[in-house]
């Protein structure tokens, strides 16, 4: 194993082949699936959403070389201000933001409108990897040791809860308690707090909105409100089970071609994919998923410095979680959250946030001895 | 740089220590025991996901192969729901049934030139919605409507365009042919041909168990229904009244020959009335009916023997119960026999009759009457009555008279035929019953004597105007405050007339109601049930008797004479007579 930074000569960029290539390769996978997903969506059209995906997915890709041309000093020292920033960006939300869809989510920045919340997942995740780089191993598990990062997780959760985005917050408050755990937290206080949140339950029922109540006992049984609020889980369902072994074929899919499924670009895109292209399909999907997933773990394993492990581990842990959370929720084991399946959900702030952060794993698994103040 | 692996360790084991004990060697530094520590939290979590990612896996495998069922299970159902049987009255006149309909839809990704299309399809569908198409055409939609309802020659020339993008769709549609008149009985089905409400979903119930004959006779009488319908619906405009129903039933086997809850809807579009409308009043919605419950009171006080038919009951001091006072608003103040208690409707004396039997015989008596529970027939719209929570004297004075008691209007119409056709209690059916079944709650000598009392009520008492010449009505009027919140609102009534004809031997029973009817000039500034149900129950009669085939019949030899159809002869001098002059 070579401990030396691959790096181009002096003011050059680095080459794509110095670069960890199955990373790149699988991500950027993903995301083409993504395009072909939704121009198959489009009833074989790419307008209105595969083109947009495609050029995404471009523009996702040279952010993420480019990123991975940084120093790994560079994102050290921009951990803290980068959360800072979008910290900021969060509370603008709550003041200025657009309301759309009854939610108030967007930041309208004259050119563009931007989600900050979604980009509150990794400079969160940075910031805190940057927190325990610094923090005494015998602090970890020390109340105070743990205030700080509860807080720098606390607050912007509870932010974007506010929104009112509880998808996004509870994904938000899992990637930075991810990162928590990977760093070591004794496991008592995880459990202590899974314990907490059990009995917390009545209590957080009641201050559920009605739709989000309604979601959850719909969830325990669809047929409760087949036409309503249970309506997305049974057409989801139809539409994988309809898929069979071997799909029905792109834009042949019935719950896509006729509308039946809502959201079937963004949150519910795995229904359509699995409906067209079958088990094997998926099942292929799936595992790409998890070989990334590894990927990443892997990588994460191999890093020295504690920044850039728990900054590619935290990356892997909210990946994961989001991919969980999406297929467990479309094929009816989750309730219904509005969480974009990663890489090929219709949606620009999720799909160049993740390759952003796939990014920052390649500058920091192409650095592994850069020096890093403690 | 090599890619490492994550080396195996066995779960339970320390994986802190395996990792650290290779790293931390190289690094020797405190610091990397930190990293140690990650890296088995790393494993940990690999192995979690691993986990979770099997149970996504094996769902996919249930979703996709093991159970594809929804789509299989959701056309099962809706085959078996397709063939639904036709629903008729008791003459075979169609209720319900189904047509097949024909609709036009298109591919239109597949179709070049919308634009030429819809002008092509127009050629042999006058009636497409040209423009429309053409836009639905040009856009790429898979699957575009375009017009329904083709017929079946349209059909075929949609078919000779020969081109695959065009898809006929079949479709069969629930039609109702009397709409509005039968909606609270025969109810209705979804587009989906799912029964949702009245008879429709009673026959899904009816087809979850075993087949069902292709054709579903009731026992309505759509003649009789229209015409109490008709009548209802001018006396509801007449006083001004919210809601009105009506219900008649055979006295003898208990089958419902019409119910009408108004306001209703038109069972072919059941969304475009609000929600009100769907409401069956008859046999869902409970009532205090007030006075047309003292017919029970007497029947009750007269079977049980404890009070001789010709006692006298003192009704010139209110009954004082506890804290309450039971008075008669404009009472004969004197001593009432039991039949002047009925003809004018005396609350004291109700109550003094009801007080006279034990507690528990009047308890009992009312279940019999089936007060206590939801009746049993084919209308999933059907409820239990609201019965006093507590049985002492002041509940049992004041349900005497029908008060602290809430029933069905149905409810009601029953127990009103089993005291007048002999004392037999029948369920109701609205399906032709074969041979009825009915149980004895009262003697048939109680029965005789309450038909005397509610001949009566009609003759000479507060229910004159339900009076029909030839077809002798008896009732019962009952004029109830309604409840509200700590008491009752004496502007809101709610009137009904329970009763039945012919006197001599009641064939139908009969309840008409009207929820808040209002005072008019006609009626003297009076809302009482005598001045609008009574009056609304003998127009019902007089329609629907000569339909029913019941004959006309006088005790006064002369008017019985002049219904006698005139003799040819007679005919003939007539006309020679009109021609003299």
């Amino acid at each position: 194993m070579s401990y030396q930074a691959r790096s181009g000569r002096f003011g050059q960029m680095v080459s794509l082949n110095q670069l960890h290539a199955p990373l790149m390769v699988i991500s950027t996978l993903l995301g083409l699936i993504g395009v072909m997903v939704l121009y198959s969506v489009a009833g074989g059209d790419f307008s209105p959403w595969a083109w947009q995906h495609a050029v995404r997915l471009a523009v996702g890709f040279l952010l993420m070389y480019a990123i991975a041309n940084l120093d790994l000093r560079t994102l050290f020292n921009f951990a803290y201000p980068i959360f800072g920033v979008i910290f900021l960006l969060l509370v603008a939300v709550e003041i200025f933001g657009n309301t759309n869809m009854g939610a108030q989510r967007w930041l309208d920045l004259g050119f563009v409108t931007v989600q900050p919340s979604e980009f509150m997942r990794f400079a969160l995740i940075m910031a805190l990897a940057r927190y325990y780089h610094t923090l005494h191993r015998n602090d970890v598990s020390q109340p105070f040791g743990l205030l700080v990062p509860l807080a720098m997780i606390g607050v912007p959760s509870l932010l974007v809860l506010g929104q009112p985005d509880l998808g996004t917050a509870l994904m938000l408050a899992a990637s930075g308690l991810g990162v928590v755990f990977l760093a070591g937290v004794s496991i008592r206080y995880f459990i202590g707090g899974i314990i907490a949140a059990i009995a917390a339950v009545p209590v957080a029922w009641n201050y559920l909105l009605d739709y989000q109540r309604e979601r959850v006992l719909v969830f325990l049984d669809p047929e409760r409100d087949p036409l309503g609020a249970g309506y997305h889980i049974i057409q989801s369902k139809i539409g994988i089970g309809s898929g069979g072994l071997f799909g029905k074929g792109l834009a042949q899919g019935t719950q896509s071609q006729l509308k039946f499924l809502p959201e079937r670009h963004t949150d519910f895109i795995f229904a359509i994919y699995a409906e067209e292209l079958g088990f094997f399909g998926s099942l292929l999907l799936i595992l790409l998923f998890a070989l990334l997933i590894f990927l990443i773990f892997n990588i994460a394993s191999q890093m020295r410095h504690r920044f850039s492990q728990l900054t590619i581990a935290g990356f892997g842990f909210a990946l994961s979680i989001y991919v969980i959370v999406n297929l467990a929720m479309v094929m009816g084991l989750a309730p219904v959250v509005g969480v974009p399946l990663p890489f090929i959900s219709y949606g620009g702030t999720s799909l160049m946030t993740f390759m952003a952060g796939i990014g920052v794993i390649l500058a920091m698994e192409r650095q592994p001895m850069a020096d890093l103040p403690k | 740089m090599s890619r490492g692996k994550l080396p195996l360790v066995p779960v339970g084991h320390d994986w802190a220590m395996v990792l650290g004990g290779r790293l931390g060697r190289r690094a020797g530094d405190l610091a990397q025991h930190a990293v140690e520590t990650t890296r088995s939290r790393l494993r940990l979590a690999v192995i979690c996901f691993f986990i979770v990612f099997s149970v996504l896996g094996g769902r996919l495998v249930q979703l996709t192969v093991l159970d594809a069922a929804p789509t299989q299970r959701a056309n099962a159902a809706h085959k078996q729901n397709t063939a639904r049987p036709i629903i008729t009255d008791r003459n075979n006149v169609v209720l319900a049934t189904q047509i097949t309909t024909v609709t036009l839809g298109a591919d239109a990704a597949e179709i070049d030139d919308g634009g030429a299309m819809a002008a092509h399809l127009k050629t042999v569908l006058p009636r497409l919605n040209e423009a429309r198409a053409a836009r639905l055409l040009s856009g790429k939609a898979r699957y575009v409507t375009l017009m329904s309802g083709l017929t079946p020659a349209q059909k075929q020339d949609v078919l000779a365009f020969g081109n695959p993008a065009l898809k006929l769709r079949q479709a069969t549609s629930r039609v109702y042919p009397a709409g509005e008149v039968t909606a609270h009985t025969v109810g209705f089905a979804s587009s989906d041909l799912r029964g949702l409400s009245g008879l429709e979903l009673y026959l899904d119930h009816l087809q979850e168990e075993a087949d069902v004959a292709p054709i579903f006779k009731t026992s309505l009488d759509i003649r009789v229904q229209h015409a109490v319908r008709d009548v209802l619906r001018d006396s509801m405009a007449q006083f001004s009244a919210k809601a009105g129903g009506a219900l008649i039933v055979d006295a003898h086997n208990g089958e419902i020959l019409s119910l009408v809850s108004l306001p209703d809807f038109d069972a072919n579009a059941p969304m475009r009335n609000g929600a009100g409308a769907h409401f069956n009043r008859m046999t869902l919605g409970v009532y205090e009916l007030g006075s047309i419950f003292k017919v029970f009171t007497a029947a009750m006080a007269l079977d049980s023997g404890m009070v001789a038919p010709h006692e006298t009951f003192d009704t010139t001091e209110p009954l004082e119960i506890g804290r309450y006072k039971i008075d008669d608003p404009h009472g004969e103040a004197r001593l009432l026999s039991i039949e002047e208690i009925i003809v004018h409707s005396s609350n004291i004396g109700s109550a003094k009759l009801a007080l006279r039997v034990p507690e528990e015989v009047h308890y009992d008596f009312l279940q019999r009457l089936g007060f206590t529970d939801a009746l049993d027939m084919e209308l999933p719209e059907r409820t239990a009555p609201l019965t006093p929570t507590r049985w002492t004297d002041i509940e049992r004075a004041t349900s005497s008279y029908g008060h602290g008691i809430s029933v069905t209007p149905l409810h009601a119409v029953m127990a009103g035929a089993a005291m007048v056709n002999g004392g037999i209690l029948y369920q109701p059916s609205l399906r032709k019953v074969g041979l009825p079944v009915g149980e004895r709650v009262i003697s048939a000598k109680t029965s005789a004597e309450l038909r005397a009392m509610m001949r009566a009520v009609v003759a000479s008492g507060t229910g004159r105007q339900a009076n029909v010449p030839g077809y002798q009505v008896l009732g019962k009027t009952g004029s109830a405050e309604k409840p509200q919140a700590g008491g009752y609102n004496t502007d809101a009534l709610v009137t009904s007339f329970l009763g039945a004809f012919p006197a001599h031997a009641p064939r139908y029973a009969m309840l008409v109601m009207l929820d808040e009817p209002q005072a008019t000039a006609d009626t003297y500034g009076y809302n009482l049930a005598g001045w609008n149900a009574a009056p609304a129950a003998a127009e019902i009669v007089r329609r629907i008797a000569p339909l029913l085939g019941v004959l006309p019949h006088f005790e006064n030899p002369d008017e019985q004479a002049a219904l006698a159809l005139p003799t040819p002869a007679q005919d003939l001098m007539g006309a020679l007579a009109d021609a003299s002059r």
